[in-house]
């Protein structure tokens, strides 16, 4: 009986990871496809789809949103920086309730701060002709909170007796912030940026409402066609969409060698 | 006379209600090798924080070489200390490590990594230079600690339960050797610990706390043979306790034992008089077990019945019941064709008069 | 031995202060004001507005004068929002239900595993997050159209003559949420099988017990707390989803996500729109807080 618990379970888990990873797979399938009709086995591969890609339609909300995730992992990993300092290198007062101020946002969900975020902007005349700023202040504020609670994780994770050892040997506050703390935070500050830079950059709840014409993300460029058609074309959008992420998240893994605070406990 | 290395004076530390350290005065000399003994909560570590600089005392003085240092910071200090859980800098190198006092006080980069070569190679650990520290085992970070600390060349040494973290033939094999590298560059050294062998085989002096307090300071020898209270005997080595009455006067003072065990000879060293309830102690490994037909003397003999004998390596240990349900352990010397011991067996146990440790009740 | 009978309150934690009084602990907080001042003008502000906005009556695509309840008498009277209210909880219940089973034997394979892979078995399982959810949901949408992958396949194979209703359909929405919420499941067990002693199984092995008996009898109710939170997580996150519901379930499938952008942008209803995401607001703050009580019972009860 055990065997086949076994057998049952091993089973079980080669389906889920199948179940996981068949819609990407479709995607890159559909993206190659000769035709415009996509088929399960298509009889050859074409590469047409990706010259669509390279059209002003796709670039500009591509372009667009790159910018935008950038400006954002940026912005909120330095506001995240300063409240992960309150909050765990200063121990500022009742820094657990400073904590939940700054990660109150999570709350929510995130199309309620979409809407209530558009209604305010609308009250104050900040909804049109800003372009990228209402986005950029709408996806920093929702990241704030996760760059926050990484690089505080980050900080708690560090072993305190390093900076008594600096001290002991001569550092002062600046150079034991320069020479210690700052390198050690480099992995939790490079897990900040690279997180909010895919969330921002995959984000719906908040560009939905705050996209208007002539800054409009990927995501949400790709969702307004999909209501007329699905073609190939937005499975080449999707795969170089795909592409970039993987890219640009190996590069920053290769510098801040970030990858084993995700899974490695404390 | 040279002035103290360093220097306690009246030093108490409160945190909110609790005290953790009170009337601490304590001087150490130039190249001595001083250990803070006593259970985890006892303030030794607090102590030690307090010479390194990490928290002002509540009150008091704290000099190291003269120089009134109470209110300064740590970086102003120039002690070295190593940690127990030795703090090496992930992200640095060992080479970088070692160097990381003289970087900061400002050393070209010349001075810098020779001083740190000649620290590494002293504790043996010149190869390793260009390694992070978590590609090293306990030990080698433990060496690396003590390389760190004293790159700068400080005035005192401070360690944090250093040897803790390794196991025990390591730990052995450390301590003589962390010995002979204070010995040898003579710096002075405070070191702290739990362990009452690593403090009796390193140290020159020991101080024995207990409750935020010092309960005794001497050299191992002392509080080894002359613990001052119950606490220190009871926690340096092993002793059996006993509690009675004195009877008689001058030379001819017996100490009648509790529950009718037995009497046993006052030792003349002892103030205690007549009527006087006293506690005395008297380690396992002085006790004899009259073999057939030796002597045992009135005074100085206590009959009972042999309860176990448990087999520890290089010695027995024998425990024997007295009259009244007092158990005593006795530590024989483990030598072939020596005596057999069973339980159940009736045994005498002689006393030298002089051993018997007398604390007053 | 030394065994002294000495009470041990253990080294007492010093004060970190590092020297600083009063001032310098308060001045410790003006790092959190910049993030703290955003939260307050971008979150707790635009909440509050939105508040008051719901209290309004709407007029002709304009935010009328006045006050009123009759946004949410609308919504607890009209039965075309309290079927979509009754829609929202039944896929986020089953979409939560699905992602916690799911996930249940990929975290705790991961978690066990000593395979030299293993790094890479993480690394594929959160890799969906890297695609975000438009590009799932469009892979969703070529599976299970009408002359999609699956109806391909299932026609090919002369096992249906008609092709299936996939899309635009309850069970299309359910599949592609549970698949864009599966990552987040299992994260969160995985850590928590790290977390439970693999020599617990073993004990339970060695005293007799069977692989089923030791996973109903030992890891489960271990597992129980993580189980509960990661449930709940994936019900609040599915309760609030818009763009899987939108292109999976069409335009009749109407939960209140795709209600709040319907009535925010095309009928220029704001009040109602305020109103209905107040109430989304509030039922997702209400689960969370529920899953948080039964979670810390079981928690007690089981570390007492």
């Amino acid at each position: 009986m055990d065997r086949a618990l076994n057998i049952l379970f091993r089973v079980s888990v080669v389906a889920i990871f199948a179940f996981m990873l068949l819609p990407m797979l479709v995607v890159v399938i559909a993206s190659l496809a000769p035709t415009n009709q996509i088929e399960l086995v298509p009889d050859s591969l074409s590469l047409q789809w990706f010259g669509e890609v390279f059209t002003d339609r796709w670039l500009r909300p591509l372009q667009f949103s790159l910018e935008l995730a950038a400006l954002t992992s940026i912005c909120a990993t330095i506001l995240g920086l300063m409240g992960a300092f309150a909050v765990a290198y200063f121990r500022c007062p009742a820094n657990s309730v400073v904590m939940s101020f700054l990660l109150s946002p999570l709350s929510a969900p995130q199309i309620v701060v979409g809407i209530a975020l558009l209604q305010a902007f609308a009250m104050v005349s900040m909804h049109t002709g800003l372009g990228i700023v209402t986005l950029l202040l709408g996806h920093t504020l929702v990241m704030v909170p996760f760059t926050t609670r990484m690089i505080t994780n980050n900080i708690y994770s560090f072993d305190r007796t390093l900076q008594r050892a600096a001290s002991v040997l001569g550092a002062t506050r600046a150079q034991t912030l320069r020479y210690v703390i700052l390198p050690l935070l480099k992995p939790g500050l490079f897990a900040a940026i690279t997180f909010s830079f895919i969330l921002s950059f995959n984000n719906i709840p908040i560009s939905l409402f705050l996209s208007q014409p002539g800054a409009t993300t990927i995501s949400i460029a790709v969702i307004n066609y999909l209501e007329y058609r699905i073609d190939p074309a937005l499975a080449a959008v999707n795969v170089v969409c795909l592409v970039i992420i993987i890219v640009l998240v190996a590069v920053l893994e290769k510098i801040g060698k970030f990858s084993h605070t995700l899974y490695k406990r404390d | 006379m040279q002035e103290p290395d360093v220097e306690l004076s009246d030093v108490k530390k409160m945190y909110d209600d609790f005290t953790a350290v009170e009337d601490c005065t304590l001087q150490i000399d130039r190249g001595e090798f001083v250990t803070l003994l006593g259970p985890s909560g006892c303030g030794k570590t607090t102590t030690l924080n307090m010479i390194a600089g990490f928290f002002p005392p509540t009150r008091g003085h704290i000099r190291i070489r003269g120089e009134d240092v109470t209110r300064l910071p740590p970086n102003k200090r120039h002690v070295g200390m190593v940690f127990q859980n030795y703090a090496l800098f992930p992200h640095l190198t060992v080479e970088q490590n070692v160097g990381f006092g003289l970087k900061m006080r400002g050393a070209d980069n010349a001075a810098i990594a020779k001083r740190a070569r000649e620290s590494l190679e002293l504790v043996h650990m010149g190869e390793f230079a260009q390694r992070y520290p978590r590609q090293l085992s306990g030990g080698q970070q433990q060496r690396i600690a003590l390389a760190r600390a004293i790159a700068p060349q400080p005035s005192v040494l401070l360690l944090d339960e250093p040897l803790s973290n390794l196991d025990l033939k390591l730990r052995e094999s450390m301590r003589r050797e962390l010995k002979t590298l204070q010995r040898e560059l003579g710096v002075t050294a405070v070191f702290v610990t739990h362990d009452q062998d690593e403090a009796l085989t390193m140290s020159d002096r020991v101080v024995v706390m207990n409750q935020g307090r010092i309960e005794q300071i001497g050299s191992p020898t002392e509080i080894y043979a002359q613990p001052r209270s119950h606490f220190v005997a009871a926690f340096v080595g092993q002793m059996n306790f006993f509690t009675g009455t004195v009877a008689g006067t001058g030379a001819d003072r017996v100490i009648e034992i509790d529950d009718g065990a037995g009497r046993l000879a006052c030792p003349d060293a002892a103030s205690v008089g007549a009527g006087e309830k006293v506690e005395f102690g008297i380690r396992p490994e002085v006790i004899a077990i009259a073999g057939e037909g030796e002597p045992t003397p009135e005074g100085r003999t206590l009959e009972g019945t042999i309860e176990d004998v448990v087999l520890a390596g290089p010695i027995i240990q024998v425990y024997v019941g007295l009259t009244g349900g007092r158990s005593v352990r006795v530590d024989v010397l483990n030598v072939q064709g020596g005596p057999d011991y069973t339980a159940g067996e009736k045994a005498a146990l002689v006393f030298m008069t002089d051993d018997l440790i007398v604390f007053g009740a | 031995m030394s065994d002294p009978a000495a009470v041990s309150l253990g080294e007492p934690k010093p004060a970190e202060r590092d020297g600083a009084g009063n001032r310098g602990r308060f001045l410790a907080l003006v790092p959190a004001m910049p993030p703290g001042l955003l939260i307050l003008l971008l979150f707790l502000f635009p909440m509050a507005l939105m508040v008051g906005i719901s209290l309004r009556p709407n007029d002709n695509g304009m935010i009328g004068e006045g006050f009123t309840l009759a946004n949410y008498g609308l919504f607890f009277s009209e039965s075309f929002y309290l079927r979509s209210f009754a829609l929202t909880l039944t896929m986020a219940a089953t979409v939560g239900a699905l992602v916690t089973i799911l996930a249940l034997p990929v975290s705790y394979f991961l978690a066990r595993t000593k395979s030299r892979w293993k790094t890479l078995f993480i690394l594929l399982s959160i890799a969906p997050e890297l695609a975000g959810a438009v590009l799932r949901t469009y892979g969703w949408l070529v599976i299970l159209e009408r002359d999609g992958v699956i109806n391909q396949f299932l026609m090919g194979l002369g096992i249906i003559s008609e092709p299936l209703q996939l899309l635009y359909s309850f069970w299309g929405v359910v599949i592609g949420m549970t698949h864009v919420l599966l990552p987040f499941g299992i994260l969160s067990l995985y850590t928590l099988f790290q977390g439970i002693d693999p020599n617990l199984e073993r004990a339970s092995a060695v005293l007799g017990a069977n692989r089923l008996r030791t996973i109903r009898s030992v890891l489960l109710p271990l597992a129980l707390p993580g189980i509960i939170s990661s449930a709940f997580l994936a019900f609040t996150l599915s309760a609030s989803a818009y763009a899987t519901p939108a292109l999976l379930g069409g335009s009749g499938f109407a939960v209140l996500a795709t209600l709040i952008y319907d009535e925010m942008l095309y009928l220029l209803n704001w009040p109602m729109a305020a109103a209905l995401a107040n109430i989304l607001f509030v039922v997702v703050v209400m689960i969370a807080f529920f899953g948080a009580r039964v979670e810390g019972r079981v928690n007690a009860k089981l570390h007492g």
